[in-house]
C-alpha cells in the first residue's frame, strides 16, 4: 500500500514467532506423610499464624475431638515458639521441633 | 500452608485449616510448594463474619469432619506433568499481532492489553543490554516454583514494550522478587496491595524516566513499560492469577515507576532515596515495596516547616488504619512489628519549603515521627474491629511484640507514633516541581517489604545508548 505520509504500514500478514514467557518449574515432590491409623493417644499439635480466630477454632476442635477419641493430649500454639514468618516458627532455628515437641499430627490454621 | 509443609517433611501428618473462599488458592498453593496432594479442611463461610454459633456450627458440621480425614485418610497422590512444559527458546506460536495476543491471552499469559509478541530478534536485542548469561537463574519465584533467568526477563521485557536498553532495570526488578525481604509470596494477599517501584541514580537521565509533572501517570514508556512489566512477570513466571493463586479481594493495578527528581535534592542539599536506603550517591538503585494504598495530599499551604509539616503528618496519619498492625504486630504475628515504612513524596516546591527552614531529611523524619501520632485507644480499636490485633498495646509491649514507646504510661489517650522509629519513613522529592502538593503511600509492611537493588550495567553501556538512539 502506498502512502504519501510518512507512517509505515505493515502488512495484515505480518506473523511473528512468538517465544514461550514462562520458566522452568522446579519439582521435586515432597511424599505426604503417613496418616494415622486413629487419633486415640495421639498428641496434636497446633500451629496459628494469630489471624481469622484460628484460637478459636482450635479450642472447638478440641473438644470435639477429645469427645470422640481417648486420650489425645494438645500441644498449644502459644506452646510453641512464633518467631517465624507469619507467626510460624522460625524453621531454620527450630528444624526439629514438631518430632521434640511429640507432635504425632498438626493441625495448621487459619489461610483465608 | 508453609508450616503444613514443614510437617509433611517431617514425617508428620498435617491439616490445614482454609476458609471456604480460599480452597481452590490452597489447592494451587501446595502443588508450588511440592506437595499437590496436601489435604485441606475448609471452614465455611469467612470466620470473622461468623457470629460464635455459626462458627461453632461450620466447625462442627465441615471442618472438623475434614480435619479427621485429612489426619487418617492417605490422600491419593497428585502427579503432575512438568515434561509436557515447553521450554526456554521454544517458538511456542506462530500467527499474526492479533492471533498471538489471542493465544497468548486465553494462556493468561498477557493481563487483558496487547503485549509486543516476543519474538527471536526482539529478544536478542534485550540480551545485549547484559552481560550475564542468558541461562542465568536469578532465583525461584513462589507460588509457581518457577525460575526466573535472564532469557526469560528478556522475553517479558519484550511482551511489556519496554525498549532494550531498560533491561539492567528489569534484571534488578527481577532480583527483588527473588529476594527473601520482599516477601513476594504474599503478592496475591487479600488487601491486594500493589508495589511502587522508586528509582535513582543517573540511569533516571539515561532512559528518559519522568520525574516532574505527572511523575505517577502512564504516558512516559520508560516509567509505563517498567511498571507493567513488575505485573507482567509476576503474572508468568511467580504464577500470580486472578480467580487461582491471587486473591486479592479488589487489588490494584500495576503502578508506574517514581523516579527522583534528583537535580532538586542537589538543589537544597538532601540526599536522593537511595543513600537512605544504604547506597552511594551516583549509585543506580532500585527500590520496591508494596503499598495498600495512596493518596494525594492537596493543597498544602505555608512557607515555613512549621506551617507545611502538621497538615502532612495529619495526612500519614489519616491513611494508616489497619496497616498498623505493621507497626505493633500482635502476640499471633509478632514478626509483623515494626515493618511499616510509609512512604511521603514531596513536590519540589514542598521540599524547597522544607529545607530552607533548616531541616535536613534525617530532621524531617525525626519531625514526622514525633508529629505523625495516633492516639494508643485509636490503635486498639482498630485492631478489634478488624480482629487483626485485638490486644491492649501495653501487653504486646510486655510480650515483646512492640517497642517500650508504646507503653510510656497506661493513659489510653497517650499519642503513640504510627512507625517505630523515624528511619521507618521514606522520604522521595518528585512531581511537579510547581504545585503544592504531596503524596503518602501506604505500606502492606513484611508482605512486601522495602527492598532495594543496585542496578548492574553492561560494560559499555553508554556506548550501546549512544549507538542505539542514533539508528
Amino acid at each position: 500500500m502506498k502512502s504519501k505520509s510518512n507512517v509505515r504500514t505493515v502488512s495484515r500478514k505480518t506473523m511473528y514467532k512468538a517465544l514461550w514467557p514462562r520458566g522452568r518449574k522446579t519439582l521435586d515432590i515432597v511424599p505426604l506423610a503417613r496418616r494415622l491409623d486413629t487419633l486415640e493417644g495421639k498428641t496434636i499439635c497446633e500451629l496459628w499464624d494469630g489471624l481469622f480466630r484460628g484460637d478459636e477454632i482450635f479450642l472447638m476442635l478440641e473438644e470435639l475431638i477429645s469427645e470422640q477419641y481417648s486420650g489425645v493430649t494438645f500441644v498449644r500454639w502459644t506452646q510453641l515458639p512464633r518467631d517465624g514468618d507469619h507467626g510460624f516458627p522460625d524453621w531454620k532455628a527450630h528444624p526439629n521441633l514438631l518430632t521434640e515437641k511429640g507432635c504425632d499430627c498438626v493441625i495448621v490454621a487459619t489461610g483465608a | 500452608m508453609r508450616a503444613s509443609v514443614q510437617a509433611e517433611k517431617s514425617g508428620i501428618p498435617s491439616a490445614s485449616l482454609i476458609s471456604e473462599g480460599f480452597i481452590s488458592q490452597g489447592n494451587l498453593t501446595a502443588g508450588g510448594l511440592w506437595t499437590p496432594s496436601l489435604p485441606l479442611a475448609m471452614i465455611p463461610g469467612h470466620p470473622d463474619l461468623h457470629d460464635r454459633s455459626e462458627l461453632l456450627r461450620a466447625v462442627k458440621e465441615v471442618t472438623f469432619n475434614q480435619v479427621i480425614k485429612a489426619l487418617t485418610l492417605q490422600p491419593e497422590e497428585t502427579k503432575t506433568d512438568v515434561q509436557s512444559e515447553p521450554k526456554d527458546k521454544d517458538i511456542i506460536f506462530e500467527g499474526t499481532f492479533e492471533e498471538v495476543n489471542k493465544f497468548f491471552y486465553e494462556n493468561k499469559w498477557q493481563e487483558g492489553i496487547p503485549i509486543v509478541p516476543p519474538t527471536m530478534q526482539k529478544v536478542e536485542e534485550f540480551l545485549k543490554y547484559t552481560d550475564r548469561s542468558l541461562d542465568e537463574v536469578i532465583g525461584v519465584l513462589l507460588p509457581d516454583n518457577r525460575e526466573a533467568t535472564i532469557w526469560n526477563v528478556a522475553v517479558n521485557g519484550v511482551m511489556a514494550g519496554c525498549r532494550p536498553e531498560y533491561m539492567p532495570v528489569l534484571i534488578a526488578l527481577v532480583e527483588v522478587m527473588a529476594d527473601p525481604q520482599y516477601g513476594l509470596e504474599h503478592s496475591a494477599n487479600t488487601p491486594g496491595a500493589e508495589e511502587l517501584i522508586t528509582i535513582n541514580g543517573p540511569i533516571i537521565k539515561d532512559l528518559d524516566f519522568n520525574y516532574s509533572q505527572g511523575a505517577l501517570r502512564v504516558g512516559f514508556q520508560a516509567n509505563t513499560s517498567v511498571g507493567r512489566f513488575w505485573r507482567l512477570y509476576l503474572r508468568n513466571v511467580a504464577g500470580f492469577l486472578p480467580h487461582e493463586t491471587d486473591k486479592a479481594t479488589y487489588g490494584n493495578t500495576w503502578r508506574v515507576v517514581l523516579a527522583e527528581n534528583e537535580d532538586e535534592l542537589a538543589k537544597i542539599g538532601w540526599e536522593p532515596m537511595s543513600v537512605d536506603q544504604g547506597f552511594k550517591e551516583g549509585d543506580n538503585v532500585l527500590t520496591v515495596a508494596r503499598y495498600t494504598s495512596g493518596s494525594v495530599i492537596v493543597s498544602v499551604y505555608g512557607s515555613t516547616a512549621e506551617q507545611v509539616l502538621p497538615y502532612l503528618e495529619d495526612s500519614i496519619v489519616r491513611h494508616i488504619g489497619w496497616e498498623l498492625f505493621f507497626t505493633t504486630g500482635s502476640l499471633g504475628m509478632p514478626g509483623a512489628a515494626c515493618t511499616q515504612r510509609p512512604h511521603l513524596i514531596l513536590s519540589p516546591c514542598i521540599a524547597e519549603v522544607i529545607a530552607r527552614s533548616g531541616y535536613s531529611k534525617k530532621d524531617l523524619k525525626l519531625h514526622l515521627y514525633e508529629h505523625a501520632r495516633v492516639p494508643a485507644w485509636k490503635i486498639e480499636q482498630i485492631g478489634r474491629w478488624s480482629n487483626l490485633f485485638p490486644f491492649i498495646l501495653c501487653e504486646l509491649v510486655e510480650a515483646g511484640v512492640a517497642p517500650r514507646q508504646f507503653c510510656e504510661s497506661t493513659d489510653p489517650n497517650r499519642l503513640v507514633p504510627v512507625v517505630c522509629s523515624p528511619d521507618d519513613f521514606l522520604i522521595t522529592v518528585s512531581g511537579d516541581p510547581n504545585r503544592n502538593n504531596a503524596y503518602v503511600f501506604v505500606h502492606n509492611g513484611k508482605f512486601g517489604y522495602t527492598t532495594s537493588k543496585k542496578i548492574e550495567l553492561p560494560a559499555d553501556w553508554k556506548q550501546m545508548l549512544k549507538e542505539d538512539s542514533e539508528k
